[in-house]
């Protein structure tokens, strides 16, 4: 089949062009329905995601293209893939938000799952106050209503 | 070098945090535990976890993942803590209820039904009542329509946060015998029941279907719910169960590896476990407490039939704790003068309290109670672990406990 070899050409916001597969692109469902819509000159631009971003999250598509295979689901490969991911997200919490918005805007699903995952176990342990700190939130509590909304749940700070 | 996240702009942990699709996103990955204590984050955060829809997500997502702790009565903890999630979970206690007595009746994906006895000066009495321990939520359920001619048989509770935010409890009202004459005692008459419902959506209870009879023996008091249908143990060879989304009473077929004596006897030993755990029926049945082996099945969910899901041989278990094999002779020496062949004899001193399961198909813990301690047996990986050093060191002392008397502790956000 043509389509296997068929590529195209993405460009970063950054005006960063990457030449990739169509299935790894396609894993994309952003790419894919801009392609389908008739999006088909030179390159397909993706305009929030810069180049450093975008090559991250094409060399997860082709890690993953083989996934949605009867191959790719036998267990050894699922846990070989795993480890893979594992390694993947071992980056700067800055560039895993990154990635977040990246698998976002591109829509890839397992993307999202894996940073959203694993920005939630980096907060696994950590005080409020240093989840605030990582998101800048203001605390808009009163100190009277934090403690409130403390004592109700109590046992969990345990 | 133009960096598009100079410090002045937002950074891209803002933009995630601030995207309220994407923030819901990572925290349906956290811990129920760790949710809990990200209410005290801001008010935006304390809304999103509050929020009824994002406690049925998390409950969806949830509905497999099994107990991360029991209660168990009799302990003299209240409860053990689990973890085959390895999160260490401690069990949320229930003094948040305040009332004299509480006794749980049943677990259900979350929540608990209990009975709770209160006393002051001027009352007393008793209620029934389902609570979320985790969120510390509780509701009072009232009272079944139980009349002079029928009483309470059971009480249960249906709950599947997958299918719906509502929960159903179910009574089973047994319908009193009419002055019965001494002559119709001769000829055991069977009682004949009826289901009465009541719904969290419109609070009130409702008759349904008509009387029924029941197998001999069935066990109303300690009802599981499991893919959508309360299941009630009889120990002859067909057990009960109702659906309670079409509200059909059904029957199943049990396993025959023991068949009635010709008097139709059957012995209340015969199964000494009935539960549920990630979605599974699971039931054990053995013949006599001589042998080691026994099986573990589990119901297809199509209720056709029994099938054996895993292997369970005491002698693996022995081998790390040997006060579970016990010799006849050692405990009544004085019948070894009688009769040497028959006190020679070899029993296993146990009594299955729980089958957890995890993700994965190797992960299940045997949870039992032997003399002086409770252990988890895993028959997939053949290890057992002590769970807890227990006072009871007697034989008899630790067989009296039984699976009814261990309740799973599953997390969840969903509100009553």
């Amino acid at each position: 089949m043509e389509s296997t070899s068929k590529k195209v050409t993405l460009s970063s916001s950054d005006g960063r062009t990457f030449e990739v597969e169509e299935a790894v692109a396609f894993q994309s469902q952003t790419i894919k329905h801009l392609y389908e819509a008739g999006c088909t000159g030179d390159f397909i631009p993706v305009p929030n995601v810069t180049g450093d971003i975008l090559s991250m999250v094409l060399r997860y598509c082709e890690k993953h293209v083989d996934s949605d295979t009867a191959a790719g689901k036998e267990s050894f490969y699922v846990n070989k893939l795993k480890g893979w991911d594992a390694l993947f997200v071992k980056v700067d919490q800055s560039i895993l938000f990154d990635l977040i918005l990246a698998a976002d805007f591109l829509n890839i699903k397992s993307l999202m799952d894996l940073t959203c995952k694993t920005v939630a176990s980096m907060m696994k342990g950590k005080t409020t106050e240093e989840i605030r700190g990582t998101f800048n939130i203001k605390n808009d509590y009163t100190p009277e209503a934090e403690e409130m909304v403390r004592r109700e749940n109590q046992w969990a700070f345990e | 070098m133009a960096d598009n996240n100079s410090a002045n702009q937002t950074s891209s942990a803002e933009m995630v945090e601030s995207n309220q699709d994407l923030l819901t996103q990572i925290l349906l990955h956290f811990p129920v535990k760790s949710l809990l204590k990200s209410k005290c984050i801001s008010k935006r955060w304390l809304s999103l976890i509050s929020d009824p829809q994002f406690a049925a997500k998390i409950s969806h997502l949830n509905v497999n993942l099994g107990p991360s702790g029991l209660y168990f009565y009799g302990s003299p903890f209240g409860f053990l803590n689990f973890d085959t999630n390895h999160n260490m979970l401690k069990v949320p206690s229930l003094s948040f209820l305040n009332v004299t007595g509480i006794e749980i009746l049943q677990s259900c994906n979350g929540l608990l039904l209990l009975l709770c006895s209160f006393s002051s000066d001027n009352d007393s009495g008793f209620t029934y009542c389902v609570c979320n321990p985790t969120t510390k939520n509780f509701v009072t359920v009232p009272l079944p329509n139980a009349t002079a001619n029928r009483s309470i048989a059971g009480i249960n509770l249906a709950f599947d946060p997958s299918k719906s935010t509502h929960y159903k409890v179910i009574c089973v009202l047994m319908n009193n015998m009419q002055h019965p004459n001494l002559n119709e005692i001769e000829h055991l008459v069977s009682p004949t029941y009826q289901i009465e419902i009541f719904s969290s959506e419109n609070k009130a209870w409702t008759d349904s279907g008509g009387p029924f009879e029941a197998p001999h023996y069935t066990d109303f008091e300690h009802g599981v719910f499991c893919n959508g249908a309360i299941h009630w143990l009889s120990p002859t060879d067909v057990s009960l169960y109702f659906d309670v989304e079409t509200e059909s009473l059904k029957t199943m077929a049990m396993p025959r590896i023991q068949t009635g004596g010709p008097s139709g006897y059957w012995s209340s030993q015969r199964f000494p476990y009935f539960g549920q755990c990630a979605g599974c029926l699971h039931l054990i049945e053995v013949d006599s407490i001589s042998k080691p082996r026994f099986h573990i099945l589990e119901m297809k969910p199509d209720h056709s039939h029994w099938c054996v899901k895993y292997r369970v041989n005491l002698n693996n278990v022995a081998s790390e704790f040997p006060e579970i094999a016990r010799r006849y002779m050692d405990e009544f020496p004085t019948l070894a003068l009688n009769n040497v062949e028959e006190i020679e004899v070899q029993y296993y001193a146990y009594s299955i309290l729980s089958i957890v399961r995890g993700e994965k198909d190797e992960d299940v813990e045997v949870v039992m109670v032997i003399p002086g301690k409770i252990i988890s047996h895993n028959p997939r990986l053949n290890t057992s672990k002590l769970l807890s050093s227990w006072r009871a060191s007697n034989v008899y002392d630790c067989m009296q406990y039984k699976w009814y008397n261990v309740f799973h502790y599953v997390e969840s956000l969903a509100t009553l």
